[in-house]
């Protein structure tokens, strides 16, 4: 119940991701030998606004199943989009 | 023995008498002496002294022609000079008064303007707020920019929020739509079970008609087992469409909402960054202008007080029309003795008694006459009583 596992996020995280975002994180939230889901956006080079929505709601999903959310590698415009949203506010940066 | 007493007593008296009558006749008797002795000299003299007064009023000494003409001359050019001194002091002072008017109404006007421009200056840097308070540019400017990028923030929550929301019903919607196969597939079970009551149906009426007569009613029975095998499998097609196209709507519907979720933010970074930048811009701008603005005020501000000074010392000119009046007079005062020369008598003691009575004028009107009313040499020493 220590394990934390690194979720590669696609190079454009739009809408058209929603599908495997929801199953991938529903899926790590539900194994219970996870405690902590990093989400690696060293690859992200665009994102939009269902992509924030995306990110409030898996917080949101794995604070009611007391499980960690982290956002890691982010860079540029992506960050800039993160940060001017408040992302950090909720999901810690490593 | 008493009389060699008495003898000696009386000697002593006599040695003390003449001691006392000494020093009366030294302290009080030779000084009264002394006194009455100058007093009678004095008045022996003076009772013996020649009368020259009387013997000079029986005698008229007349003036040499040329002399006199010199004198009246004299006189006369005294008094010219005297008339052309005054003349040209007096308008020395007219033009001055006239030159020292101009500066001061030349000085206000350039302070009015002074002032004017001030105030022009400072509508244009400062400007009434809602509350009627006097507020500059960038007071204004920096609440402007604060509202805005408040404005981006709230727009940008909300837009998050909102996607939020939008991702949550697309995954519940997801979740109804993915129950359709379980759904499909129970319909696909009773058709099958309509299939094979139509089949058992069938069967049953061809063993009815077997019967013959005895198997009438079975037949009748088979029929009607058809019939709802068939009302059943109707309706199972029925549902399958129904749900197809709710089915179908469903999947609309997802993409729809994917649609109004997903919003580009790239460009609302772009505008809050061009906001901000411009924002920067005006900030500092109207900072600029408010550093030139208060230099500006300084700078208004040193002329009023120059023009304060200037018009200050323009006060010198009443320092100098009280002296040159001053001075006017002195040589007015001079007059008589001009004239006493210009119409120089015949005989010298009428000249004599003429200068003379105008000196006594001269020297009446001097006793009379008032102390130089300026004094101060330089206008910082203070001599001057602003009215």
């Amino acid at each position: 119940m220590s394990e934390s596992v690194n979720f590669m996020l696609p190079e454009r995280f739009d809408y058209s991701f929603h599908r495997q975002f929801n199953e991938g994180c529903n899926d790590y939230i539900a194994n219970a030998n996870l405690n902590e889901i990093i989400l690696d956006f060293s690859r992200v080079g665009y994102l939009d606004s269902s992509a924030l929505g995306m990110l409030v709601m898996v917080q949101k999903k794995a604070s009611s199943a007391a499980k960690k959310i982290k956002i890691k590698g982010a860079k540029g415009a992506t960050a800039e989009i993160l940060r001017m949203a408040n992302i950090q506010k909720m999901i810690e940066f490593v | 023995m008493w009389a060699w007493l008495i003898m000696q007593m009386k000697e002593w008296g006599i040695l003390a008498v003449a001691a006392v009558g000494g020093w009366v006749l030294a302290e009080w008797v030779l000084p009264l002496l002394g006194v009455a002795l100058t007093l009678g000299a004095m008045f022996y003299l003076y009772s013996h002294k020649p009368k020259p007064v009387e013997n000079k009023e029986q005698v008229n000494y007349h003036l040499e022609s040329a002399f006199r003409q010199s004198l009246i001359q004299a006189g006369s050019d005294i008094l010219n000079t005297l008339e052309d001194a005054s003349k040209d002091m007096d308008m020395l002072s007219g033009i001055q008064s006239d030159a020292v008017h101009t500066l001061t109404s030349a000085f206000n006007q350039i302070k009015l303007l002074l002032e004017r421009q001030q105030a022009d200056i400072s509508s244009l840097l400062f400007a009434e707020n809602a509350q009627g308070r006097q507020e500059s540019f960038g007071v204004r400017m920096s609440s402007f920019a604060e509202s805005t990028s408040h404005t981006l923030d709230r727009f940008v929550d909300t837009s998050v929020t909102m996607s939020a929301a939008s991702m949550d019903l697309v995954e519940k919607v997801t979740r109804i739509s993915e129950q359709m196969p379980h759904v499909m597939k129970a319909l696909k079970d009773i058709d099958q079970i309509a299939a094979q009551t139509n089949l058992l149906a069938l069967n049953a009426a061809i063993e009815a008609a077997r019967a013959g007569e005895a198997g009438r009613g079975f037949a009748v029975v088979a029929d009607e087992v058809r019939a709802l095998s068939n009302r059943s499998a109707g309706f199972s097609n029925e549902i399958q469409a129904k749900l197809n196209s709710i089915n179908n709507a469903i999947c609309e519907l997802t993409e729809q909402v994917g649609q109004v979720a997903s919003q580009d933010m790239t460009y609302v970074l772009a505008a809050k960054r061009e906001v901000e930048s411009a924002i920067n811009e005006m900030l500092q701008k109207a900072e600029s202008d408010q550093v030139i603005a208060r230099q500006m005020e300084e700078i208004s501000h040193k002329l009023v007080d120059g023009l304060h000074m200037a018009i200050r010392a323009l006060q010198f000119e009443d320092m100098s029309t009280q002296n040159i009046k001053y001075h006017v007079r002195n040589i007015k005062m001079l007059d008589p003795l001009g004239q006493s020369l210009k119409f120089s008598p015949n005989s010298i003691q009428q000249l004599t008694q003429s200068i003379s009575n105008a000196s006594a004028d001269y020297h009446q009107q001097a006793a009379n006459k008032k102390r130089n009313p300026v004094s101060a040499a330089s206008m910082n020493s203070g001599g001057v009583d602003l009215f």
